[in-house]
């Protein structure tokens, strides 16, 4: 059985600027968007195209966890509801204990109807780079004792997810290191 | 055909015979109620959905009309074989859309036994046995 919450959507800021009200049928994307036009920006999910709920329930992997943390990190509060039907508050002081598990496993709750999250004022100098660094099995351990020697920290601007990935169809002999995309603002 | 004369009747007789007729008559109509009652029995049994008739998906919202009888079904189906999606409109959809699974976990023998009232407020392998996907729901 699914709960269709799609029409619970809706961001909103607050008027301190500080936080931002998302219904919970609310998209990446519109959270993005609604952020953009004020001028801030916040640590969410990657893909735009799924629920700000769901992806920061899970962890909010996104390109400003470098900056700051998780999606779930910006989780200030959140209303949920349980699975006898009630509807409660979750936030430091309200249910600490739910509030804590909310954060990386908030699927097996209840379903979160609104949350808040911390927000940041937008950069005017920023710029950024992605880049998609490809390596065979063999640099493995190579590569994570360098990731783990500069990070934290070091780079604490720099976000960088690690996917290992088993392609019979990839050639092995001929593996690149591409910048696929360089933007600066 | 040979018949023999029995006689005039005493009045012991002719009580005994009177009770036996108005026996005979309650009889009937009992045997009459119960078969009007068997009938409409079946015919309430037909006319009720059954489980089978289900489609494989259905699309209802907690406040449309047809919200209360989906319920029904779906707690006498009392299966996990189908697919079915609750619009919620509202925070408070959501809490009716809820309290569905909550009653049909209740009623099931498993969770009332070992886990209510736990239900579903997820429980890993337990919720995801009953397609408590909160997660999914949320996933845009």
């Amino acid at each position: 059985m699914n709960i269709w919450l799609r029409n619970l959507s809706g961001v909103k800021i607050t008027p301190d600027g500080r936080h931002a009200i998302v219904e919970g049928g609310g998209l990446v994307s519109e959270l993005v968007k609604t952020l953009e036009a004020a001028g801030k920006q916040t640590s969410s999910g990657l893909c735009l195209c799924v629920g700000v709920a769901g992806s920061s329930l899970g962890g909010g992997v996104g390109p400003f966890m470098g900056e700051y943390g998780l999606g779930l990190d910006q989780i200030v509060s959140a209303r949920v509801v349980l699975a006898n039907g009630e509807v409660v508050t979750t936030n430091d002081m309200s249910h600490p204990d739910l509030f804590w598990a909310l954060k990386g496993a908030g699927h097996n709750f209840g379903i979160v109807t609104q949350m808040t999250l911390r927000i940041y004022d937008k950069r005017e100098d920023e710029s950024w780079v992605v880049a998609f660094l490809v390596f065979t099995q063999d640099k493995l351990e190579g590569l994570f004792s360098e990731l783990s020697s500069r990070l934290p920290g070091k780079l604490g601007h720099l976000s960088y997810d690690l996917l290992m990935v088993r392609d019979p169809t990839a050639d092995a002999d001929n593996v690149s290191s591409e910048k696929t995309a360089i933007s600066k603002r | 055909m040979h018949k023999e004369s029995i006689g005039p009747l005493s009045d012991a007789g002719r009580l005994f015979l009177s009770r036996q007729k108005l026996a005979m008559l309650g009889t009937r109509i009992l045997l009459a109620l119960t078969w009007a009652f068997t009938a409409l029995a079946l015919d309430l049994h037909r006319s009720r959905p059954k489980s089978i008739d289900l489609p494989e998906s259905q699309i209802i919202t907690p406040n449309g009309p047809h919200f209360h009888e989906f319920t029904e079904r779906y707690l006498r189906s009392n299966s996990p074989d189908y697919s079915i999606v609750i619009i919620a409109n509202t925070e408070d959809d959501v809490s009716k859309a809820v309290k569905i699974r909550y009653v049909s976990a209740c009623l099931h023998p498993f969770f009332r036994k070992s886990f209510w009232p736990w239900t579903l407020a997820g429980f890993g392998d337990y919720a995801r046995r009953y397609e408590y996907l909160a997660a999914e729901s949320q996933w845009g």
